[in-house]
């Protein structure tokens, strides 16, 4: 099986393909708001380093957010399309659980990104890297005290510091272990495969 | 003889293949077959190629050195072009470093085109030039997938030729925008990115085409609302990547003025105004698919001032086709100035607006009622006048065959009709294109496209989508 890996929800824009034991190419790009110019470039070069063709890919793996608004949906697109056209198995990847998944050996991991106005996208997940707290976009006290509630040890993972007692950890994505998660998942039809913002627009807000 | 490789002449191909790629590994999966030339019980030459979803690549062709200049090249691509058209293959791609002046000027021989650089291909750095050639039965016709998002409607569309339209999806999200009171950007992107893929679909069931019929891929990458355009760049991206088709950017305007090739042929030098919610250009066309704009707004377009002055008069959104309407009922009674009236082609409609703003408070404050009619009457009259004055002293002073309006505006029933008046009386040609084709659509992408494929304006992936970017290219 070989799968194709997408993220561009950050400002570090992450491509990889993947067999079933290894990352045969991958590519990643720091490149603030310019994810449109590099993406496709970037998939074509990893499909040329590996030889493979667009065809050969069984299951397309797409982080559709949290994270920019606008960077979601260009990762997202490419998914959607590829899948249509092509015929492919897609399946939806939350950052916050794929920057959980690239560390191990706690018992509690929260993933913080800031979204601004002292809120976070965040999201709270066991050792088994299943949500205790849905991600969902929070106010920073709030989210501190469901931390407080935690016994165990914990692990904060993002870009905004939101704890007096804990350092967060600067967001990483082990794209192998991410892909070892979701492969076997069942996948969504491509139609189905929605951005995840979080949060209404400010216009909806203000209706 | 041309044949099939058979084991025993990997190593063969392998001394021959490091003539062209000093690394060259003997390469083999699903899609790829080799032919090899054999004379006197030695290869002397092969072909690699593969044929993926009825699309034919050629990898590499390569001749030992005493061999070369008698025809074995020739032969294997001939028997190989013979098998993909056999296997029902539209068009052939290849890649050939951008240095490779004498391997260019063989496949030119057969027919190949370039459309595109892959930058930095090879593993020297330097760049691939993508050549296509097409061999399907629909060859001699050029279908054009093209994609608009620039605002708040999403549309895809396939076009013949540059003047038929083989299918169009509009997908119009201002029911969503109209408890706004104009388009909000995130939603409108948010909505883009729901309906691309249903759009693709249904497309493609409507008019029984499939991808391997498409020549290339047009996509409008501004001017408008960037996330937005990233979302039909994106696809359009993504789609010419995957199907190995050329990418064609078309700016929004030109796909505006195109709009009237659906409904006529173009006579040069022709005289295009431009008029929508976003613009308000005067451009002269001296030949196909060259712009130089001679005019513009120095402040609000003309769509813009309409929705303006709807908005305070509580008329609604869009303004511009309840205004029209009202027009149509009311008589021209107030008082309002003429917009810039000077000696250049460019206009200014932000003093009107106000004017008419100011009218309204001023009315309101002393408690009498406005006369909405009449109001809209006025207001548009004043607005078509100018219009109408400084595009027919173009005509004249530019001595221009044919007048084309063009852009939402154009869907204007007072501008259309003084329009054609003064044209008619002037003797010059005026197009117009059906109402369907004015507003934000993208079968006018599609006709654009099919010209500046002619034109062999196609580009990379590395295409971006941009709020403002000019089209001259006539200066």
């Amino acid at each position: 099986m070989n799968y194709f890996f997408i993220d561009t929800t950050n400002e570090i824009l992450s491509l990889a393909i993947a067999n079933d034991n290894h990352i045969l190419a991958s590519n990643s790009y720091y490149a603030v708001g310019e994810h449109s110019r590099y993406a496709m470039i970037g998939i074509e070069e990893i499909f040329n380093k590996t030889k493979l063709n667009p065809q050969d890919i069984d299951k397309l793996i797409v982080v559709n957010g949290p994270g920019s608004w606008t960077g979601i949906r260009i990762g997202v697109t490419i998914g959607k399309v590829y899948a249509w056209a092509l015929n492919k198995e897609i399946i939806s990847v939350s950052s916050l659980h794929a920057y959980a998944l690239s560390f191990s050996n706690y018992d509690y991991y929260i993933v913080a990104i800031n979204a601004r106005r002292n809120h976070v996208y965040a999201g709270i997940y066991d050792k088994n890297y299943n949500n205790v707290l849905d991600d969902c976009y929070i106010n920073i006290n709030e989210l501190n005290k469901k931390i407080d509630q935690l016994d165990g040890s914990i692990i904060i993972i993002g870009n905004i510091k939101i704890n007096e007692k804990y350092k967060t950890v600067p967001v990483k994505l082990d794209i192998k272990a991410v892909i070892n998660y979701y492969k076997n998942k069942s996948s969504n039809n491509y139609e189905q495969l929605k951005p995840k913002y979080l949060k209404k627009t400010e216009a909806e807000e203000k209706l | 003889m041309i044949r099939y490789y058979r084991e025993k002449d990997i190593s063969e191909i392998e001394l021959i293949g490091k003539l062209i790629k000093p690394q060259y590994t003997f390469f083999i999966n699903n899609y790829t077959k080799y032919l090899v030339y054999e004379l006197h019980d030695h290869i002397v030459g092969f072909i690699s190629y593969s044929i993926i979803q009825e699309q034919g690549e050629i990898i590499d062709i390569a001749v030992k050195k005493e061999y070369q200049n008698q025809m074995i090249g020739t032969q294997l691509l001939e028997v190989v072009i013979r098998n993909m058209k056999t296997s029902g293959c539209n068009n052939i791609t290849l890649e050939v470093k951008i240095n490779n002046y004498q391997g260019i000027s063989f496949y030119e021989k057969f027919g190949f085109i370039q459309v595109a650089t892959r930058k930095k291909y090879y593993p020297d750095g330097k760049d691939a030039l993508l050549m296509i050639k097409n061999i399907g039965d629909k060859m001699n016709n050029i279908y054009i997938l093209a994609i608009e998002t620039s605002c708040d409607e999403t549309s895809i569309s396939i076009v013949k030729n540059g003047n038929e339209d083989m299918g169009t999806i509009i997908l119009s999200q201002i029911d969503i925008h109209k408890q706004f009171g104009g388009v909000v950007p995130e939603i409108a992107s948010r909505n883009h990115i729901e309906s691309i893929t249903f759009i693709l679909n249904e497309l493609f069931n409507q008019t029984h085409l499939k991808m391997k019929d498409i020549t290339a891929i047009a996509v409008t990458y501004g001017p408008g609302l960037i996330g937005s355009l990233l979302i039909g760049v994106q696809t359009a991206k993504t789609l010419s990547f995957l199907y190995q088709k050329p990418l064609i950017p078309i700016h929004h305007i030109i796909g505006h003025i195109y709009a009237n090739r659906l409904v006529s042929e173009f006579k040069f030098p022709l005289l295009a105004l431009v008029v929508s919610g976003g613009h308000n250009d005067l451009i002269l066309m001296k030949k196909e698919y060259c712009f130089k704009k001679i005019g513009g707004t120095l402040d609000d377009a003309v769509g813009e001032a309409y929705d303006k002055v709807a908005r305070v008069l509580d008329l609604g959104y869009p303004g511009g086709p309840i205004i029209d309407q009202l027009a149509k009922e009311g008589n021209p009674t107030y008082n309002l100035p003429l917009p810039l009236d000077d000696d250049s082609y460019n206009f200014s409609f932000s003093g009107l607006k106000s004017a008419v703003i100011n009218l309204i408070h001023n009315e309101r404050q002393r408690g009498s009622e406005i006369n909405k009619k009449d109001l809209a009457c006025t207001f548009q009259t004043q607005v078509v006048n100018i219009l109408v004055k400084k595009t027919m002293r173009a005509v004249k002073e530019l001595k221009v065959k044919q007048l084309l309006l063009a852009g939402g505006v154009a869907a204007n029933q007072g501008l259309r009709q003084a329009l054609k008046d003064n044209c008619d009386k002037e003797g010059i040609i005026l197009i117009i294109p059906p109402i369907k084709y004015c507003t934000d659509n993208a079968t006018m992408i599609g006709a654009a496209g099919y010209y500046a494929y002619r034109k062999k304006i196609i580009t990379d992936l590395s295409l971006n989508a941009y709020a403002t970017i000019p089209y001259d290219n006539d200066n």
